[in-house]
């Protein structure tokens, strides 16, 4: 889920980003924490690569760390994706059963 | 964007014990999410869950395994050193004259061989896991230990030395214990002294028995 919201076609994804994109497509909030350890594993697996940005005033000077999907993660983000497709056609079929 | 101050408490702590990768990026957005309106309750709760993920962290990735190592190879060397201790002590007892086949000193040795075999095996089989973990200063940090417990242990056996010794001594060999020897004699005249001494006439007479 967070290498799925990491995927941003502006370069602009950081972690409270993530969290909040998270929280509006499932409706649950999620730790920011949990969102930078997560990705921090992703980066470990050669997923995305983390670039840090300027330090603003608005942050208390700290620098945003960026997160960028590689081309391994895009393609395992394309391959859980269609794994999940085809995990789900069995349920539209039982839906059509049941109807 | 207001410019209200996060709680600098929940901060500090944030930046000492959470995780040293990312817990500047995560403060500064837990600063801008704050000054964009978030309550305190909700950014304290943020940093005890980034405390919580960076402790389980740690519990993950801690060297259990030197623990482990480390509390075997002590129980090798304390059982191994033990085991010489007790032969040797054992042997000396025979020399003066000691039962020589003594099922509890037979007993405790074999269990001390026995707890320093099992260490060993064990040591051994934690091996590759350690070889894979360990770090530079986690071996030194081993090296010193283990040259620690042989110095401790190494003193213990020769201060218990020097006590049995000692205590050899007792039996008339050493300056002071002529002395004791001398006075227990002494005593034994006193005593003898004092007999008749009791019937003319208590501690005055004491003195004519050239005892002190």
């Amino acid at each position: 889920m967070v290498l799925l919201a990491a995927i941003r076609p502006a370069k602009d994804a950081y972690g409270a980003l993530i969290s909040r994109e998270i929280a509006e497509k499932s409706g649950r909030e999620v730790a920011l924490a949990s969102v930078y350890a997560a990705l921090e594993r992703l980066e470990k697996k050669g997923l995305v690569v983390s670039t840090l940005g300027e330090p603003t005033a608005e942050r208390g000077g700290k620098a945003r760390m960026y997160f960028k999907p590689t081309a391994v993660g895009l393609r395992e983000a394309r391959d859980a994706q269609e794994t999940l497709l085809r995990l789900s056609s069995g349920l539209s079929a039982m839906e059509g059963e049941t109807a | 964007m207001s410019d209200r101050a996060p709680p600098a408490l929940a901060l500090w702590l944030l930046e000492r014990c959470g995780s040293a990768s990312y817990a500047e990026s995560l403060a500064g957005d837990l600063i801008e999410e704050y000054r964009q309106g978030r309550s305190r309750g909700w950014l304290w709760r943020q940093v005890a869950m980034a405390l919580g993920v960076a402790l389980q962290r740690f519990i993950r990735t801690m060297p259990w395994i030197i623990v482990l190592r480390a509390s075997l190879r002590m129980a090798a060397e304390t059982a191994a050193v033990l085991a010489i201790v007790t032969v040797v002590e054992q042997s000396r007892r025979n020399s003066v004259g000691g039962d020589a086949a003594n099922f509890g000193f037979i007993g405790t040795v074999a269990a001390l061989i026995t707890v320093a075999s099992l260490a060993i095996v064990a040591l051994m089989g934690t091996q590759s896991m350690a070889t894979r973990r360990q770090r530079p200063a986690e071996a030194l940090a081993g090296v010193l230990m283990l040259a620690f417990g042989v110095i401790a242990l190494g003193m213990g056996t020769f201060t218990r030395a020097d006590t049995t010794r000692s205590g050899a001594d007792t039996a008339c060999g050493g300056a002071d214990a002529v002395r004791s020897c001398v006075d227990t004699t002494c005593s034994r005249a006193d005593a003898t002294c004092r007999g008749p001494d009791d019937s003319s006439g208590g501690a005055a007479r004491r003195a004519d028995c050239n005892c002190r």
